[in-house]
């Protein structure tokens, strides 16, 4: 089954229609872990477009050599050697993100969006289009999570990128943790399914 | 052929994952690794900051226990230094500190990692920027004899002494296994004494004659040189107690030499003078009588009066056993007595006054005691001129005598008063402000420094009061008090500590919050009021009100105000008639 869409299709697909932290809900543990601060949510989406869009055009370009009964194998190889060189790139030119992304760096390998794309995507289509296709979600990915990071961190901590904004009295620090994470992810998830509900029925009603 | 594929396609991809991490991984390691190396050795590149390497090399070099690391510095290929991580006490343990030192034999810098000085204290000194300025660039050879200062305005003589004695240690651990400088072994307590006795005495044998001598409070050993002298172990009390000294004297009276064996004086400070090698050389020369009577001085670089004037107590002290019991030299000289300008006609039937508080006598040696009289010759209740003689006999059988006329009369008497000074007058009016006049009766003992009344309008004794300090038993000596009575009871109005040295006095101690600092908190001022016994105030009576348990300096409070206590109920000074 070849996508017929173009290339400006595939890529504004991945950032709205079918965003992987509102939508298709993959990569969770990054979502909720790294999203305390707006610049480790940035940090953690850039490295992720990195995997991402490499992952998807190597997997398109080998797609038709590879055996099917090895193909995951050989894509969870492909994504953990992308991993390895992000990692050792971060610390060596940018080891204050690295430090702050900690594992959730590595695991950016079991990241089921990565994967997810590799298979249903760039294992069935052209490298261009897989590119695509890699950096839609990416930038889905990041803007789900830098959406995420602006609540926590602007009500959480105060600050937005650093410079302080409401006053350490009227934080609400709880939002800064773990706890927050998921009461911020669900008001946002809710907001954003309304909002598709709507426009579903809006939909109903004009077919 | 299906699986050949499986395989071979697997082998392609793994291959080309390890080339491209591989490509990958050697120019970003080599940056990680410098990173993680300058974060390691934050420290050391601020003692060598043109270092492209710290190799440790503990290991390699023998245990010492002020010694924690050892790195070797290089720049480029060139090993240009070493710096040491080592700790030691200042005024608390943990100073921990590094001191690099350059191949060309120069400290290359110093820094203080970690302490727990006092703030204010210790702390600021050597956390100031310019104390370590002090290390860079000196030779080691000049730090390790002379060490650093203080920096200006500090008196942080025990953190000093500390960090000096570290940095020393150091050095000279830097010049044995560096260096090849040959390691110093300490001298063995009997390997200095034998060096000393040799060199107070050259080429003499010796005998131990201590028992051919009375004992002496403060003489441990007496050695008697076989051409001409003696040698004396020796005691004294300075700050702390029993320090020991050894000092020859040669026959001739004329000091041979002097060296302190040991001693419990604060280090940095008491201790620095009575180790100082200056000090110690200028006993050298000097004669006996010098020691008796105006002692040594401290030496530029120490300030020590506590310790200066115990060991020259004892210096004295040894002085006159020498010349009594050693040289046989007989005292001839007969003590001196001088008579008090004090009241000496009253009315009939008044108190008697203290009959011993109108001479003061005073002899070139210890031991002058005064006799008197008085008792035996005046009747307060019968009118008259009385003569008193009073004797002064030193303990040699000396003596000198005087007389007084005193005179008792019917009539009304002109009251004679000695005013007192200026500052006792200041202390005097905050305690008893009504008072016309205060006046000086010219009293005192070891213990009282001075006995003061205050007075009204028609010269009438309102309030006595006695001038104490606290003797070495007050955990800081010198602790100035002043107890006032009512004179009709005989007993405490107030207890004033006017000076107070205690342990850790500072302004920002409230009462109540540590220890002797509360010596002169009011609460504890407050226990004597009324009191007219001694032993009724008791050491569990000031822990309770100060909360805490000041174990030398609240026994030596009570101790002096029990004393004056004692004295005022014998002798009744503006007592009821």
């Amino acid at each position: 089954m070849k996508n017929k869409k173009s290339f400006g299709e595939i890529f504004t697909t991945g950032i709205l229609k079918q965003n992987p932290t509102f939508v298709q809900f993959l990569g969770m543990c990054p979502t909720l872990a790294v999203t305390s601060k707006v610049e480790n949510a940035l940090g953690m989406g850039a490295g992720v477009i990195f995997v991402l869009v490499m992952s998807n055009f190597i997997i398109s370009l080998i797609r038709n050599f590879v055996p099917d009964e090895v193909r995951i194998p050989i894509y969870i190889v492909v994504i953990a050697s992308l991993v390895t060189i992000l990692e050792m790139s971060m610390n060596a030119f940018m080891p204050d993100l690295a430090a702050a992304l900690g594992t959730f760096l590595k695991l950016i390998v079991v990241n089921c969006l990565i994967l997810g794309r590799a298979e249903a995507f760039a294992a069935k289509n052209s490298p261009v289009k897989s590119i695509a296709d890699g950096l839609g979600m990416g930038i889905g990915f990041t803007l789900g999570i830098s959406f995420i990071a602006v609540f926590r961190e602007v009500l959480g901590s105060g600050t937005i990128l650093g410079f302080e904004v409401i006053p350490a009295d009227f934080q609400l620090s709880i939002l800064g943790g773990p706890a927050g994470a998921f009461l911020v992810f669900g008001i946002l998830v809710a907001q954003v399914t309304k909002l598709r509900m709507i426009k579903a029925k809006k939909a109903e009603v004009n077919a | 052929m299906k699986h050949v594929k499986i395989i071979s396609s697997l082998l392609v991809v793994v291959v080309i994952c390890m080339v491209a991490i591989f490509l990958i991984e050697g120019p970003t390691s080599k940056i990680i690794n410098e990173r993680l190396m300058q974060e390691a050795n934050a420290a050391l590149f601020e003692i060598y900051p043109d270092a492209t390497g710290f190799e440790e090399v503990t290991e390699e070099y023998p245990t010492d226990e002020a010694i924690l690391n050892i790195f070797t510095v290089k720049e480029g290929e060139t090993q240009v230094g070493v710096v040491y991580k080592g700790e030691v006490a200042g005024y608390n343990p943990g100073v921990q500190f590094l001191l690099g030192v350059t191949t060309d034999d120069e400290v290359a810098g110093f820094k203080i990692l970690a302490n727990s000085e006092t703030a204010g204290i210790g702390k600021d000194l050597i956390e100031h920027p310019d104390f370590a300025e002090q290390f860079a660039g000196v030779p080691r050879e000049t730090m390790q004899d002379v060490g650093v200062d203080l920096v200006a305005g500090s008196t942080a003589n025990v953190t000093l002494g500390g960090v000096n004695k570290g940095v020393k240690h150091v050095l000279t651990y830097h010049g044995v296994n560096f260096k090849g400088e040959v390691a110093v072994v300490p001298e063995t307590e009997e390997e200095k004494i034998e060096r000393l006795k040799s060199e107070f005495f050259p080429g003499s044998t010796f005998t131990d004659v201590t028992g051919d001598y009375p004992e002496g409070d403060i003489i441990l050993e007496i050695l008697e040189a076989s051409n001409g002298g003696y040698i004396f172990t020796t005691l004294f009390n300075g700050y702390s107690l029993d320090s020991v000294y050894m000092i020859g004297i040669g026959t001739d009276g004329v000091v041979t030499g002097y060296s302190t064996l040991s001693t419990k004086e604060t280090a940095g400070i008491g201790e620095a003078l009575v180790m100082n090698e200056e000090f110690q050389a200028q006993f050298a020369g000097i004669s006996v009588e010098q020691l008796k009577e105006t002692g040594v001085d401290s030496v530029a670089g120490t300030s020590a009066p506590f310790t200066l004037e115990g060991l020259n107590e004892s210096l004295s002290e040894l002085a006159s056993y020498f010349n009594k019991e050693v040289l046989g030299v007989q005292d001839t000289v007969a003590p001196e007595l001088a008579i008090l300008p004090k009241q000496t006609e009253f009315e009939v039937g008044s108190t008697a006054p203290v009959w011993d508080s109108y001479v003061t006598a005073t002899d070139n040696e210890d031991g002058v005691v005064v006799t008197h009289d008085a008792e035996a010759v005046v009747d307060m209740n019968v009118a008259g001129t009385y003569t008193v003689m009073y004797t002064a006999t030193d303990t040699a059988g000396n003596y000198t005598t005087l007389t007084i006329e005193f005179v008792i009369s019917e009539g009304a008497v002109e009251i004679v008063l000695v005013p007192v000074s200026d500052e006792v007058e200041a202390i005097l009016a905050t305690m008893d402000p009504e008072a016309s006049e205060y006046s000086d009766e010219l009293i005192s003992d070891e213990i009282i420094k001075g006995i003061y009344t205050s007075r009204d309008a028609d010269k009438n004794i309102t309030s006595v009061f006695y001038d104490v300090e606290t003797e070495n038993g007050g955990y800081a000596s010198n602790n100035k008090i002043m107890v006032q009575f009512d004179p009709s009871i005989n007993s405490i109005t107030k207890v004033n500590v006017y000076v107070s040295k205690a342990t850790y006095k500072t302004d920002s101690y409230a009462p109540n919050s540590g220890k002797g600092e509360d010596l002169d908190s009011p609460l504890i001022a407050a226990v004597w009021e009324g009191v007219a016994q001694v032993g009724q105030v008791t050491e569990a009576d000031v822990d309770s009100v100060s909360g805490t348990t000041a174990v030398e300096t609240f026994p030596s409070l009570i101790e002096v105000i029990d004393y004056v206590i004692n004295y005022q109920v014998t002798n009744q000074i503006g007592g009821a008639e």
